[in-house]
Order: structure tokens, then sequence, then C-alpha cells
């Protein structure tokens, strides 16, 4: 349980230095989670996040308090991450080491392992506000409205994008999960 | 209700936006539709493996060796530093040997004036008089010894001829 943002606003605007360490504390794994969600490299997640603290705290000045602390963080994080390498795709999941390991249960952790890798490649391949969406939802676990202010769009925006995106995953990812039936609509 | 109107709320079921509110009417068609409940099954099971896809962590040290890291980049530390570290002993020893060092080269200088050049090189009228009253004091001092050293004498002298007796 971290400080809350309002407090912590509030020594920051008062001049103490050491607030900036707790927010930093405080959302430093949700931003290298969250980028790398986007790189899928641990090293690269590091330092984007460790960048996007420095950018904030240099843009702390001109944060104006319309959005929540937390979502500004996430919104400098997340255009310092569609900025990383744009185009670059995910690793490819290493399945030497599943394919050499005998033991049981090898084979259910290669299937869950190829199912993996295989909705990493479908999240990147999506548009980046779908991606970003996606990302945000079901892995930040972020409300819609937080990832309205994030993206910068209505509420309504954040739920299309989202429906869009969750419709182009179930297409590209066909074959993967109790997927039937879909053909059967009326 | 047809299955294109219930596609368009599936996602929104899936997703939990909707859970324990599903309207009676689409709760009807997923009871009497295999197809929109497999559809169901199947969005709640995407976005299950979505949220579920891993993130490897960083060793447990690197969150605090990161935030070092930054702050001191930023310059945090300078600024928002801490209870002062007692210093060790041995920079407690040439501690000491500097502030010995600097009073005896202070006690030198200003003695002889030499930092204070624009001091009157000799002591005012006050001051001899003061000087000289204090050596009046001394010798009185001095004398009040003496007595108390001849009473001590007289008192010996009394006391063996007591124990003599």
């Amino acid at each position: 349980m971290h400080e809350p943002d309002e407090a912590l606003l509030g020594r920051l605007r008062a001049g103490d230095a050491s607030a900036f360490e707790a927010v930093i504390a405080a959302y430093q794994r949700d931003l290298y989670r969250l980028a790398y969600r986007f790189t899928r490299n641990m090293e690269d997640a590091k330092d984007l996040a460790q960048e996007a603290f420095l950018r904030a705290y240099r843009a702390l000045p001109r944060f104006d308090g319309r959005s929540s602390l937390y979502t500004w963080l996430y919104r400098i994080t997340l255009n310092l991450c569609l900025n990383h390498r744009r185009g670059k795709m995910p690793e490819a999941t290493k399945e030497t080491t599943a394919l050499a390991d005998p033991a049981p249960g090898a084979l259910e952790a290669l299937a869950e392992s190829e199912r993996q890798a295989a909705v990493a490649a479908a999240i990147a391949s999506l548009p980046p506000q779908q991606r970003a969406t996606v990302i945000l939802r079901v892995q930040q676990g972020l409300s819609h409205k937080a990832i309205a202010e994030i993206l910068d769009c209505s509420e309504g925006t954040a739920k299309a994008n989202f429906f869009h995106a969750v419709r182009n995953l179930r297409a590209r990812l066909q074959g993967y999960g109790a997927q039937e039936g879909s053909d059967a609509v009326r | 209700m047809r299955c294109d109107e219930i596609q368009a709320l599936l996602i929104e079921v899936a997703d939990g936006a909707l859970a324990g509110a599903l309207p009676p009417e689409v709760e009807r068609h997923l009871a009497d539709c295999g197809a929109c409940r497999a559809e169901a099954a199947a969005l709640r099971e995407l976005l299950r493996t979505v949220a579920q896809d891993p993130v490897p962590e960083p060793p447990a040290p690197y969150w605090a060796a990161s935030r070092q890291e930054m702050a001191r980049r930023l310059g945090l530390r300078q600024r928002a530093a801490g209870p002062a570290r007692p210093l060790p002993v041995r920079a407690w020893a040439w501690a000491g040997v500097a502030a010995a060092l600097l009073l005896v080269v202070g006690v030198t200088l200003l003695a002889g004036r030499g930092l204070f050049p624009f001091a009157p090189s000799g002591p005012t009228p006050e001051e001899t008089a003061l000087l000289r009253n204090l050596e009046v004091v001394r010798d009185l001092e001095l004398l009040e010894d003496v007595d108390i050293l001849q009473d001590y004498e007289l008192l010996r002298t009394l006391a063996s001829q007591g124990r003599a007796t």
C-alpha cells in the first residue's frame, strides 16, 4: 500500500524532493510491467520505465493535475513504448527448452507457452490504440475511464477500441482455446 | 433477442463489465443458444489467457538500486538528505587533528595580529591597567599561599611536640 497520489502531489508541490522517490517506489513495478508488455524484453522495459520517471520529473512543473498522477505516468510510459523501436515484433518463445524437457507436464507447458506466444504476437499486431487498450484493460487492470485519460480520448472511444481489439484478437487466435461455435450464430 | 445482438454484448460480458447485471433477455438467450454460450466461453478464455501473459520480474534488489540510480540522476539525494551518518572513528581522529591545527594556527595568527592588520599593535590603556591589577591579585594570592604554608608548618611543629609529650 503506497501513499495516496494526492498526498504525494502535495509534497511534490511543497518542494519535498523525497516525495518523488516515493512516487518511483509506488509505480516503478507497474511502469516496468507496462513497458514489458510492449517490448517483451526485460532490459528494454527497465530502461523505458526509468526514462518515464526521468521525463515525468522534468515535466512536473507542467503537470496541471487534471489527470491523476498514475494515469499521467502511464501516459508518459505508453508514449515511450509506442515510439520504442516501432514495429519490432515480440521475441519468439523459446521452444527448445520445453521440447528437450521430458518431465511430466512438459507437453502441457509447451502448449501453454505456445499459446502465450501466439497471444503476445496477436496483441503486438494490433493497431497502437487497440493494443494499448487491451494491455491497459486486461493486463494492467485499469478502468475504461482511466484508459480514456491515458489515451486522451472519451470513455466511449476507449470502450470501442477495446471492443475492436478483442474482436481482432478473437479472429487472429482461432484455434487457441475453447473457440468453437461462433460460425453457428443465428 | 437475436445472436448478432447478443454478440455485441458478449465482449462486455467476458470483460466483466456486465457481471451480475445481465439483462434477463440475454440470460434467456444464452440459456437457449449453445453457439452464443460457446462464443461467450471462448471470449472469457481469450481474455483469461491475455490477462495471464507472464511478465518476468527483475531480481528483487533491482527495484531499490533503480530508485537510487534515478534519485542520483535527478539529484534528489543531495536535496533530500536524511539524518547525517556518524563519522567513522578514523575520520573523527583526523577531524580532531585538523581542529587542533586550526586552533594553533589561529591562536598564533591572532597573537601576532596577523589576521587583523587593522587592529592596534599594543595594549590599550585599559588593558594595561587591567594587567596591572591582575599582577596585584596574583601577588596577593602568593602571599596567602605563604601564610597558609607558614600555618601548616606551625601546626606540624605543635603536633609533633604533642605526640612527644
